[in-house]
């Protein structure tokens, strides 16, 4: 069970309840206990009744006496009931103060309390990128100063938070326009260069024109199915469709991407069969085909790249390891970053693409690397159906 | 209603703060059984407070002040008053002759005694007779006593008797059938 924790301030205030009411307590006990003395004492104070019974010499005289008698016996009525009511009408007034200060207390606690709470939720909200949250500047004059100075830092921040996404997107329009350019520029050039040399050949020998035709045209075939992919790849980024789960064997799909590489790459398969996930298809074999790709341009063709496929507990894992040169530690933080590469040719959305794949099919990715050993690239899906 | 909720209201907190913070003992007043018997057209009533007077109270009686008892007697219908009277015995103390002087209201008598039993005796009683007609039926019958405010004259303060009762008012209720009685 937690405990409450109890703040400096509530602390203060029931040391002062404590130290007030208990004062009281003590103060009530004492005059209890002398106006109890005095009023055992007034019991013991008694004319005689033999004192009516005296003759006096005169009407006068008597008068006098049974004057002084009733005298003593109303002060003796009155001041009993005098010390009756104060020590009745002392218990009643501490009552009364020890219930109205503790509703002040109360009242006090919770008025103190219920702001430092707004208080708290706001900064949650804070935390949680909400920058908008406004408190409203009510309370006492201290709570007041602090909400307002709140206000303040989250206007600010909503602000700072503002220019930041506009500065994010300028950042990311102007690297996207940069990889674009450099991306055209890249296939450009040659087709550039090829056209250039066919329109030489025919200035100078249009007889041998034929001879480089078919070897121009190729490069810029080539180049054209560069620009292609180029502008497949951004759209295949930009559209990621909604995940259609379908349960298949993993190992099944990834003996069948892996036939058409494996006449050129040195791949080495440890697949666990029978294993079932619940997953997009063609999500998947974008995912495989994307890191397989990464594992190829990193290592040479005869290096081994090992794919190993097996459950643990309810969940199953892939990983795709090569032998390449690795990743710098500062890239590796980076790699799922879209239009981040260290390629000479790649857009860099290749793992982006792999990262928002994995996201939309509810599966995870992770990568790790050593430099001259390699990197290895996990998958971890839950086991389906 | 109201009245009769904020007495009782205010008497626990007074029990409250007496049980807690005080020694101060008082009076637990309360009546014995309220005998009732039925007449050709009248209603007798007769019953006695008890452990009203114990405390302090001999010495304010012997003050000389007149004391009096407030005693009210209502009989309800259902939710409807037939009758409410209004009683109030007196106490008046001779110090010079050590006379008492009671005025029982409800026989309209007057008694005068050196007994300070016979007095309390006297005081504590309450006897009365009142009209009443068939048709009523079944019928309550409340009985509730109090002490009022009495001023000194020798410091000219109004002092409440009630706090030697501690705020509480002792009441006693029975239940009569007045067809079945004719």
């Amino acid at each position: 069970m937690k405990t409450p924790a109890f703040g400096i301030r509530t602390c203060i205030l029931v040391l002062y309840l404590i130290v007030s009411i208990g004062g009281l307590i003590v103060l009530n006990r004492v005059f209890q206990t002398n106006q109890q003395q005095i009023q055992n004492a007034m019991g013991s104070l008694e004319l005689s009744e033999d004192l009516r019974q005296i003759r006096f010499y005169s009407h006068e005289d008597s008068l006098e006496a049974a004057k002084i008698m009733q005298s003593f016996a109303q002060a003796k009525g009155i001041v009993k009931l005098s010390l009756s009511e104060s020590r009745f009408y002392a218990a009643l007034t501490l009552l009364i103060i020890i219930v109205v200060s503790s509703v002040i207390f109360v009242v006090v606690l919770s008025r103190l309390s219920k702001p430092l709470r707004e208080l708290k939720n706001a900064t949650d909200q804070i935390r949680a990128g909400n920058f908008s949250v406004h408190l409203p500047e009510t309370g006492i004059h201290e709570m007041k100063l602090l909400k307002n100075s709140f206000n303040v830092m989250s206007r600010e921040l909503e602000a700072v938070q503002t220019r930041l996404l506009v500065a994010e997107k300028e950042m990311i329009w102007k690297d996207l326009s940069r990889i674009l350019a450099h991306e055209i520029k890249n296939p450009l050039t040659p087709i550039q260069l090829a056209v250039q040399r066919l329109e030489e050949r025919i200035d100078t020998d249009p007889g041998s024109v034929s001879k480089i035709l078919n070897e121009s045209l190729d490069i810029i075939k080539q180049e054209i199915e560069n620009l292609r992919l180029l502008a497949q790849d951004f759209s295949s980024f930009a559209k990621v469709s909604k995940a259609q789960g379908e349960s298949f064997d993993p190992a099944k799909s990834i003996s069948e991407i892996c036939k058409s590489y494996a006449a050129d790459y040195n791949l080495a398969l440890d697949l666990q069969p029978n294993l079932v996930i619940s997953f997009d298809k063609t999500h998947f074999y974008q995912i495989i085909t994307n890191i397989l790709q990464n594992a190829m341009d990193a290592s040479d063709a005869e290096k081994p790249i090992a794919l190993s496929l097996k459950r643990d507990k309810s969940y199953v894992v892939l990983s795709i390891k090569d032998s390449g040169s690795g990743i710098e530690p500062e890239d590796l933080a980076r790699i799922f970053e879209p239009y981040f590469t260290r390629k000479s040719k790649g857009t860099g959305l290749g793992l982006a693409l792999v990262k928002k794949l994995c996201e939309a099919n509810g599966a995870i990715v992770r990568a790790k690397s050593k430099i001259g050993e390699g990197s290895e690239f996990t998958l971890i899906i839950e086991e389906g159906n | 209603m109201f009245e009769a909720l904020t007495a009782k209201v205010f008497a626990t907190v007074v029990s409250l703060s007496m049980f807690l913070f005080s020694s101060y003992t008082g009076n637990d007043p309360a009546f014995r059984a309220l005998n009732a018997k039925a007449g050709v057209s009248y209603l007798q009533f007769r019953t006695t407070l008890v452990a009203a007077f114990d405390n302090d109270f001999p010495d304010v009686f012997k003050s000389g002040a007149s004391i009096p008892v407030d005693f009210t007697l209502q009989i309800k219908s259902g939710n409807k008053i037939r009758l409410e009277r209004k009683y109030q015995n007196k106490v008046q103390y001779n110090p010079s002759t050590g006379i008492y002087y009671v005025f029982i209201a409800g026989m309209n008598r007057n008694l005068q005694t050196e007994s300070y039993q016979q007095m309390l005796s006297a005081i504590s009683g309450f006897e009365c007779s009142v009209p009443y007609d068939s048709a009523w039926g079944k019928v309550s019958v409340h009985l509730e006593a109090k002490l009022p405010t009495v001023r000194f004259q020798q410091i000219n303060k109004a002092v409440d008797l009630m706090v030697l009762w501690r705020y509480q008012r002792p009441s006693i209720t029975t239940y009569l059938n007045l067809l079945a009685a004719t």
